[in-house]
């Protein structure tokens, strides 16, 4: 685990320190090692012990260590996208930006791998600044201050409840370390349900909101509306399933029995989803509609996760990964328009498809896969979560429909709209897509297509 | 007794404030300091409320002298008429007040001796005190003169 | 800066110093009172050593405030002396001395409610004097405090501690000026110290040391920078660009982000509380912490991150170019900002 954190660590000196003639090789270069590294990650993958690259207090488990390679493998990506709108800035800046993505990065992995609840506290705190900075520095519109005090505001107001639970926790058991967790029964302390429950709510709602579900989701679409490209794909990829992985870790921790908190919060989330994919047919703004998507997806995951069976579990797991590369390939092709259009508003992106044909298909089979179209693992991680749910209460199988089909009409429309109809009289000197963009494009979908070949790797060794 | 002497504390601290002139603050000041003498020798610290006299007076001279020497009224006046009238009638109250409900201030009969003793023992046992004590009254000059010592010097000065 | 004499300005200083460290040494409340009177009238030439209306006024506020609060503790500590013939200060005190001198204690800190001359105070002083105002001068109180703070109820110094964070908070909402901030940020930040002091006085003294570094940082940055409102500061990265997002990285360290190091004092504060099972004091500290969060982030927002693509609206100042290296503000810095990881070398200064 070391050389990760080390290596990532090693990455942000080099943003800082490098000549300002290597900047981006070099940086390229150490950022697409470092996913290769991560891929050892997966080798001890379904051996007999949970966790495994084992140091001192980071370690990695089937939960983590996907979560840690998506998080090193967007790294890449997002310098790649972000390359085009930085090369018009000066060195210092550029250099900050590198040294701020490369930083988020360093701190996700240590997040995902913190043995110690306290230090996946502070790690999962520390994505923070770097992610705020991003968003109100490189974003383009003045809206964009606003959009930083939401996302910090609903992140701390949900996480100071967390932060306060978990030294109550360590303050009652002497451990905040996760995998001695199980040890600590916390129904055994003397509590009664209704504080245990208290307890439970404000250890989650730091990740309900992060996560967010349908609620707590105010911050998302204005986070996504402003920051920078690089900071959208972040965000989107991996900064969401920073909440469903908490949600996993903490859910583990209080043993509550089911129907006494989690149906109502399962019930809502539904409800969320639900209500989100209807937000999304009326957007006009191509990035929001994506966020809302993704607000839409999430609620799905927290329901899968307040399930607490294995096949919640694991359709969360997949759901998170996949939605990671499809969100991050949706913000990434929003962009390309962008960059071209200049505009994020639906109806004067049209007709794309005459000017950009290669990309329409990359359109085409993103929305595919956002709308989980077998055999993408979007679909089966649906479909776990799905058949988990109507199981639970058949009544579900109505609302998780409905999902279902407004998710499928809100893909199709955001391809429909952004590449038939003949172009607005507007476009004028579109420039050509880049090879650069199409290789990004590609690498977002191609772990997605190979996915679908080995789901194990997504998938819980509990 | 104790009613006069009350009441020349808190007027004189009236007419510190109230006054617009240095000249009448600095004689509420010496009222003032006639008053808390007097309190002190009615309680019985005949040699300490002596010996605040003295030093007082001594005080009293130096700032009336700043005040005359820095304030360059031809026409000096106490203050703001009605105003000042009736804050000296509060004070009056003040003092009834303080005479009636506290009762600090009545004779006691004691003698000399008590602070007598207080003050030969300062000097004898805690030396090192006097001598810190005559520092800070030591640095309480310095800044005093440090701060009124000219405008273009960085004085305090309002004047 | 500074027209004084500069011999004069050392003396003084050095008697500042002095005062607070007679009040350290002494165990009578007397001599406490001494330190205290000496180091106020020894800090009042600094207050007015660039002459302007302004600092007339805030030396003169300050002279009174202080005077009052001497005043109150040299009562308090006679009439501890006259009811239990005793006058060391550690020694158990009665409601009434108590109460004197926590209302002393409190004017000198600025704990609310006696916390509304800091504000104006700080507003007419230049940057440095202010740093000595809101680091230095604090001390004595706060060792005066921990002496005493066996016979202060819990409740009470509790409820006053988070009284001062959310004053603290609220206060700074609508200010434009860096000191009126700073100064808010200060009563916040000692709100918190004061209210784990019955808890455990050690980390009160760790937080306060943390916050002595962090807003001195932030004074002497603000003072490289020339810059004592908000409307300056948000050009002052044309100035000097890499010590203004080192002060935007200090600030939300201020702030108590997590991974700065501001984050150590609330942390280990909200996990002692934690410990004595007082979440309810550890909510609304944590209420006025975010209150407070409002306003670093706008001075956040101010430093760096409104500059372009947007014009500066604001007039540029005039500034002299800075001196090519400040040790003691780099030193600074990386203590303010990077030491979390290496927080239990903190833990010795607690004595």
């Amino acid at each position: 685990m070391l050389t990760l954190t080390f290596f990532s660590l090693g990455i942000t000196i080099t943003a800082l320190i490098v000549p300002g003639r290597w900047l981006w090789p070099s940086l390229l270069v150490q950022s697409s090692i470092l996913p290769l590294i991560t891929l050892i990650l997966l080798l001890p993958h379904h051996s007999s012990s949970t966790w495994h690259t084992l140091s001192t207090s980071l370690a990695t488990d089937s939960l983590s260590s996907p979560l840690i390679i998506l998080s090193a493998w967007l790294l890449p990506l997002s310098l790649l996208a972000s390359r085009q709108h930085l090369s018009k800035e000066p060195l210092a800046r550029q250099r900050s930006y590198l040294t701020l993505l490369s930083s988020l990065v360093l701190s996700l992995i240590i997040t995902f791998s913190a043995l110690d609840l306290i230090l996946f506290y502070i790690a999962f705190e520390a994505t923070l600044v770097p992610t705020l900075i991003v968003i109100t520095r490189w974003g383009n519109q003045p809206e964009r201050l606003q959009a930083g005090t939401y996302f910090l505001f609903y992140t701390l107001f949900g996480s100071f409840p967390l932060l306060i639970s978990l030294l109550s926790l360590l303050s009652l058991t002497s451990s905040a370390s996760i995998p001695l967790s199980s040890l600590n029964d916390l129904s055994t302390l003397e509590f009664s349900n209704p504080s245990l429950a208290l307890w439970w709510i404000a250890s989650i709602i730091a990740f309900l909101a992060k996560l967010p579900i349908y609620g707590l989701h105010l911050w998302l679409p204005k986070a996504h509306v402003e920051a920078p490209i690089a900071g959208s794909m972040i965000l989107a990829a991996i900064l969401l399933k920073l909440g469903g992985y908490g949600l996993v870790r903490i859910t583990a921790l209080f043993s509550l029995p089911n129907s006494f908190a989690s149906e109502p919060i399962i019930t809502f989330c539904i409800w969320g989803g639900l209500i989100t994919s209807i937000i999304c047919i009326r957007q006009t703004d191509m990035k929001a509609l994506i966020a809302y998507s993704s607000v839409g997806h999430m609620s799905l995951v927290a329901a899968g996760i307040f399930s607490e069976t294995t096949w919640g579990l694991n359709g969360a797991l997949i759901l998170m990964i996949a939605h990671g590369l499809i969100s991050s390939a949706l913000f990434c092709l929003a962009n390309l328009s962008y960059e071209r259009t200049f505009t994020r508003t639906l109806s004067l992106n049209r007709g794309l498809k005459l000017i950009t044909p290669l990309s329409a298909a990359w359109w085409l089979i993103v929305s595919a896969a956002n709308l989980a179209l077998p055999p993408t693992p979007n679909f089966s991680g649906e479909l776990l979560i799905v058949t988990n749910l109507i199981s639970w209460n058949p009544w579900t199988a109505l609302f998780l429909g409905l999902t279902a089909l407004f998710t499928a009409i809100y893909s199709l429309y955001l391809y429909q709209s952004s590449q038939h109809s003949p172009n607005p009289s507007s476009f004028k000197k579109i420039s050509q897509t880049l090879t650069i963009e199409h290789l990004n494009i590609f690498l977002h979908l191609t772990p997605l297509i190979l996915l679908i070949g080995k789901p194990e790797l997504i998938s819980l060794a509990w | 007794m104790s009613f006069v002497l009350c009441s020349l504390v808190f007027g004189g601290g009236v007419i510190v404030f109230m006054s617009r002139s240095p000249y009448f603050s600095a004689l509420g000041l010496v009222l003032a300091t006639c008053g808390l003498s007097g309190v002190l020798m009615l309680g019985g610290a005949v040699f300490v409320g002596l010996i605040l006299f003295l030093m007082y007076l001594g005080g009293m001279l130096v700032v009336f002298a700043y005040s005359a020497a820095l304030a360059a009224d031809i026409y000096p006046e106490v203050g703001a008429g009605k105003g000042l009238v009736i804050t000296l009638v509060g004070a009056a109250v003040l003092a009834m007040v303080v005479e009636v409900s506290w009762g600090v201030v009545e004779v006691k009969g004691l003698g000399v001796q008590e602070d007598l003793l207080g003050i030969s023992g300062l000097y004898l046992d805690s030396w090192a005190g006097l001598l810190l004590g005559a520092f800070g009254l030591f640095v309480c000059l310095f800044v005093v003169l440090c701060l009124v010592r000219g405008v273009g010097r960085g004085a305090l000065r309002a004047v | 800066m500074s027209k004084m004499n500069p011999l004069l300005y050392l003396f003084m200083l050095s008697t500042v110093i002095l005062g607070t460290i007679i009040v350290f040494l002494s165990s009578h409340w007397f001599f406490i009172w001494l330190g205290l009177e000496i180091n106020t009238l020894a800090f009042l030439p600094l207050l007015v050593a660039s002459y302007n209306p302004r600092s007339t006024e805030a030396a003169t506020k300050y002279f009174l405030i202080q005077a009052l609060a001497s005043a109150l503790l040299l009562l308090g500590g006679l009439l501890h002396a006259a009811t239990i013939n005793s006058w060391d200060p550690s020694s158990p005190l009665t409601p009434l001395p108590l109460t004197l001198l926590l209302i002393a204690i409190a004017l000198k800190m600025a704990i609310p409610p006696c916390h509304n001359w800091l504000p104006d105070v700080l507003q007419g002083l230049p940057l440095l004097t202010g740093l000595i105002l809101s680091t230095w001068q604090k001390l004595a109180p706060f060792y005066i405090l921990i002496t005493i703070q066996e016979s202060i109820p819990t409740w009470l110094i509790v409820t006053a501690g988070f009284f001062a964070a959310l004053v603290g908070g609220w206060g700074g909402l609508n200010q434009t000026q860096i000191r009126k901030l700073l100064a808010f940020s200060s009563i916040a930040h000692i709100g918190w110290t004061i209210a784990i002091i019955p808890f455990s006085p050690q980390l009160a003294t760790l937080n306060l040391i943390i916050y002595f570094t962090i807003t001195s940082t932030l004074f002497l940055a603000f003072h490289t920078l020339h810059t004592l409102n908000l409307a300056n500061l948000s050009n002052s990265t044309n100035f000097a660009p890499w010590l203004t997002t080192l002060t935007l990285i200090t600030t939300l360290s201020l702030a108590g982000l997590p991974p700065l190091t501001g984050f150590l004092g609330k942390w280990l504060i909200i996990q002692e509380l934690a410990l004595n099972t007082n979440t309810p004091a550890i909510l609304i500290l944590v209420l006025g912490n975010l209150l407070s969060l409002f306003y670093y982030l706008r001075i956040a927002y101010v430093i760096s991150l409104t500059l372009s693509p947007q014009h500066t609206t604001s007039t540029l100042a005039w500034r002299t170019s800075p001196s090519s290296s400040n040790f003691p503000l780099a030193l600074l810095i990386i203590l303010s900002t990077c030491t979390l990881l290496i927080s239990p070398s903190w833990l010795p200064l607690t004595f």
